[in-house]
């Protein structure tokens, strides 16, 4: 068996290599700050789950983890610049429309952090509201125009039912009768568009839960250190070992 | 063949150069991207030491040969270390989110594969130093290759795979016994141990044959045909030649053949389901075996529902003993994890056949819930030890029966071990390949090769 013959071979290199890993290991777990995770947990609206659902999702997603927005988080959270504002990463909980966003941060940025999450989500509603108005305000005239046509058509329905006509103008009033179909068809046609179009961009961001830290700190406890570089420890060792013989040989 | 020479570049160098770079991928992906909700700081320390082991375990094979010690550390490479670094990339995997899924049961999982690539590497090296290695099989000289055979069917079998009107009914018949990849098996066989009696048309030949089944495969959808092809290759060249070694070009060949594969995994991802948009989470999440065994062993309790003996049994009887009929309506417990993840534990073949789904369980996950830790540990020695000692204890004087019969032993080892599906599936596929199997192995055995006063079985 190598690993035994290793251990009686070449005890002392595996033992001082052991000690080493662990010695690192142990610095690794004293010297860092302890990092905290902060996150927040919020859902991309929309009146009805469509196809493009999932898509918004992941351009909310992708917009924040690209740091596209650290400019205007900064702004409005008071940080001096985007540089100050911490890594945001950003994750979508399977088949929902939720997005929790999070950042990894040592102690003293914790509250930074959780104020830069709350900015983030107004300038969220903001930026994609703006969006979201200038279409609204494009539909509401639409609506308008569509609903002047239909007023226009109904009184013309009206008078030509009360006008006496001659048998020439009651044919031109049947073609007329006729083009009026087509525009209450087309008028149809057209609501059924707005309606479409609302659904698509009645959305909104909405916070789930607060920001928050989690219990206990990221990184490493005394007994992962232990196990983590015990293993690497002897991993190492073990290969110092075999390597040592091969160099006698 | 002319690649393996005494100057060639061992396979284990090749990848310790592999498992140094990714090692580094992992550490700077973290110094540059910090944890996410998967990877945390414990798990790069952990995928640390896991590739120490992985280059302690190439040392060991560098030494002295061992197929199944490389097996391994391929496999824990490309499906398992790889995948901390592309979860640091990014943090998204199709496994993790079927239930709850955190950093620390990445952790354990990761943990629990390090102690279980001991176990293997223990029961693989468990035999005295002084037993010889088992010895590299040459070409008999005095052999001519008959290709006929061998060409004929693999392309009746490639041809088969296509669903042609025409050849439905044939298929109900030929396809009971020409499996395309027992017949690729072989074929390898017969090119690696014969290359050097064969004809160049022989071996232009049996070249095309090979391509023919990538390229059928791709077109029909199969995204692992040059996988399939580069994984039996290593079976065979490693079961007739006892070691792996290339010259340098070959080395960059491989790393240009890269691109390649991707670019047949894309092309046929694109034929399986054309509005799929494709993008590189979806291959690294394809590729990420540490997900199935790290979520697998996360949620022990609910998935234990299907994999226990009692289930194996009734699986076993329903899929593999009782043909056109049920007994226990107990589909294979691979199929049936997406069904647990939504609620419904009790479904029928049917339910199954509709919604056709398999998840793999890996070499780890499954005795895990089996056993639990510690048995499970055991449990995949025992195993490993058994295969180690049935390869060394392979004997006989046909040359090409006793390449593929190690051959074979690897690709059990690979396929049905390591990325296990379920002791029922390996079962199920046992009793569906053994008539296949002998019927081909007798049939290439009997008329692929030839050999002047020699009889199949016979001494020299």
């Amino acid at each position: 068996m190598t690993v035994l013959r290793l251990f009686r071979s070449r005890a002392g290199l595996i033992a001082a290599v052991f000690a080493a890993s662990l010695i690192s290991g142990a610095l690794l777990f004293l010297l860092p700050p302890p990092v905290h995770e902060v996150s927040m947990l919020m859902e991309v609206r929309l009146s009805t789950i469509g196809p493009y659902s999932e898509q918004l999702t992941w351009t909310v997603r992708q917009t924040i983890e690209s740091g596209a927005l650290n400019d205007m988080i900064a702004r409005k959270s008071g940080l001096k610049g985007p540089k100050d504002v911490p890594k945001l990463r950003a994750k979508i909980m399977y088949a929902t429309q939720l997005i929790k966003v999070y950042a990894f941060v040592p102690s003293q940025d914790v509250e930074r952090t959780k104020t830069a999450l709350v900015s983030l989500l107004q300038v969220l509603n903001e930026g994609f509201s703006e969006e979201d108005a200038s279409h609204t305000r494009r539909v509401s005239l639409a609506v308008e125009k569509a609903a002047r046509l239909e007023k226009a058509k109904k009184d013309m329905d009206a008078r030509l039912d009360k006008a006496q006509l001659s048998p020439d103008m009651n044919k031109v009033s049947g073609e007329l009768t006729a083009w009026t179909r087509d525009l209450s068809g087309m008028l149809r046609e057209y609501w059924d568009v707005i309606q479409d179009a609302q659904t698509l961009h009645t959305y909104r961001i909405k916070m789930v839960s607060p920001p928050a830290v989690s219990d206990s700190p990221e990184g490493l406890s005394p007994l992962q250190v232990l196990i983590a570089f015990g293993l690497l420890g002897l991993m190492a060792g073990l290969s110092a070992a075999l390597w040592s013989e091969d160099r006698k040989k | 063949m002319p690649a393996d020479r005494a100057d060639g570049i061992d396979l284990s160098s090749f990848l310790i150069a592999v498992n140094a770079v990714i090692a580094a991928a992992i550490l700077v992906l973290y110094a540059v991207r910090g944890p996410n909700d998967y990877v945390g700081t414990y798990t790069v320390c952990l995928s640390l030491a896991f590739a120490a082991q992985n280059f302690f375990f190439l040392l060991v094979t560098g030494r002295r040969p061992n197929p199944f010690l490389l097996l391994l550390v391929v496999h824990a490479l490309v499906f398992y270390e790889l995948r901390v670094a592309t979860l640091l990339w990014e943090p998204w995997s199709m496994v993790f989110v079927r239930n709850s899924f955190g950093a620390a049961d990445l952790g354990n999982g990761l943990l629990f594969v390090i102690l279980s690539n001991f176990a293997i590497f223990f029961g693989v090296t468990a035999h005295s130093e002084k037993y010889a290695d088992p010895a590299p099989l040459a070409g008999d000289g005095r052999a001519s290759v008959r290709l006929l055979l061998p060409v004929l069917l693999l392309n009746i079998a490639v041809l088969l795979e296509f669903n042609f009107k025409a050849l439905s009914a044939l298929k109900g018949y030929l396809g009971i016994f020409l499996n395309a990849d027992i017949l690729l098996l072989f074929s390898l066989v017969v090119m690696v141990l014969y290359y050097d009696v064969m004809s160049k048309r022989q071996k232009a030949l049996l070249f095309c044959s090979i391509f023919v089944f990538i390229a059928s495969r791709t077109v029909s959808g199969s995204r692992s045909a040059m996988v399939t092809l580069c994984f039996y290759l290593f079976c065979v060249w490693f079961g007739v030649n006892g070691r792996v070694l290339f010259r340098k070009k070959l080395y960059m060949a491989l790393l240009a053949a890269l691109p390649v594969a991707v670019s047949l995994f894309l092309f046929a991802t694109a034929v399986r389901s054309p509005r799929l948009q494709l993008q590189a989470r979806t291959i690294f999440d394809r590729i990420g075996f540490l997900d199935m065994s790290s979520e697998v062993i996360a949620n022990r309790l609910p998935y234990s529902a299907v994999i226990n003996f009692e289930h194996y049994f009734k699986s076993v009887v329903d899929s593999g003993l009782t043909p056109g009929f049920s007994v226990f309506e107990a589909p294979k417990a691979a199929n049936l994890l997406s069904f647990i993840n939504n609620g419904m534990p009790a479904v029928s073949l049917k339910a199954v056949h509709e919604n056709y789904e398999s998840d793999m369980f890996t070499v780890y996950a499954e005795p895990y819930v089996l056993f639990g830790p510690v048995w499970g540990l055991i449990a995949i020695f025992a195993a490993a030890f058994l295969f180690q000692r049935a390869y060394r204890s392979l004997a006989g004087r046909d040359l090409f029966k006793l390449a593929v019969f190690r051959a074979t032993l690897l690709v059990l080892f690979y396929t049905y071990f390591l990325d296990s599906f379920g002791i029922d599936w390996f079962l199920v596929d046992m009793i569906r390949f053994a008539v296949p199997f002998t019927i081909l192995l007798f049939l290439f055995a009997k008329y692929a090769q030839y050999i002047p006063n020699h009889r199949s079985g016979a001494s020299k």
